[in-house]
């Protein structure tokens, strides 16, 4: 019997560089995916205060983005009071006609006057939305 | 003279450029990224409108804090005490009750990074309930 390798076969030598390559073209995928919601938002001077850290797995279903001359934004396309009120009524129809249960981003500039932000409030609250959060960033929070 | 190489037997070595190239790439978008990317945030709050906020007497009562416009400064009023900065509003909220939470008054013509100030202290200040009621 014959256990030894057969002579002149040659193992076969542990190739880095791809593999190096391999492992961060992973890492850099599942770090864009876990945070991808954000990634796409629209970059604005949102206000810089600490807040809380936004739930990456279970992102806003709505997120409206306010602009100082009132203009709003939901997924990159423009939108009035009267489309966002339809896009709440979709979302609580997806949720069982749970209206609590639609989850509102507002990410406004830090410059634009309240009065945009109130007249959003005042129309969610009509619709039966009972809480919302406004997007903020951290001053010291840069990566 | 003679200027020949001494070892001219000697192979060069064999360096993968492409995968050298690819890795390097790679890397440098990861930090171009990674340090560029500003994480961020959230400042929850409850949505009341104002004609909400009156006749509920058998609720504990809630602390009122009004974010206004005087003379082009946005600043925070909490019955007639006046604050300008969030540090001050947040150390008065500290000494309140908090079992009633805290309304956040929002007057129209202030810019929007006054009333997350506001929501920012009640929060700082332990309120878990904080509402948001737009006043015009």
């Amino acid at each position: 019997m014959r256990f030894t390798t057969p002579k002149g076969r040659r193992v076969a030598p542990f190739a880095m560089t791809p593999m190096v390559d391999v492992v961060l073209q992973l890492l850099i995928f599942f770090m864009f995916t876990s945070q991808f919601s954000q990634i796409t938002r629209t970059p604005m001077d949102l206000p810089e205060q600490p807040g809380e850290a936004q739930d990456a797995e279970h992102p806003a279903a709505i997120v409206i983005d306010l602009q100082p001359d009132g203009f709003m934004r939901v997924s990159g396309e423009p939108v009035d009071l009267d489309r966002l009120s339809r896009m709440v009524e979709v979302e609580t129809a997806r949720r069982g006609g749970d209206v609590g249960l639609v989850d509102v981003m507002i990410r406004a500039d830090r410059a634009t006057p309240a009065t945009y932000l109130n007249r959003i409030a005042g129309r969610l609250r009509a619709q039966g939305v009972t809480a919302w959060k406004l997007a903020s960033t951290d001053p010291g929070g840069q990566r | 003279m003679r200027f020949s190489r001494r070892h001219t037997h000697r192979e060069p070595p064999d360096l993968p450029m492409t995968s050298l190239i690819d890795v390097v790439f790679l890397l440098l978008v990861f930090f171009i990224i990674t340090v560029s990317f500003l994480r961020e945030q959230q400042l929850r709050s409850a949505l009341q409108t104002q004609h909400q906020t009156s006749g509920r007497a058998a609720d504990l009562r809630p602390q009122v804090v009004s974010v206004e416009n005087r003379n082009g400064e946005p600043v925070f009023v909490i019955g007639q005490r006046v604050f300008r900065d969030r540090a001050a509003l947040t150390d008065l909220l500290r000494a309140l009750p908090k079992e009633g939470g805290v309304f956040i008054k929002v007057a129209g013509d202030v810019p929007v990074a006054a009333p997350a100030a506001a929501l920012q202290a009640s929060r700082d200040a332990g309120f878990i309930k904080v509402t948001y009621v737009p006043a015009g």
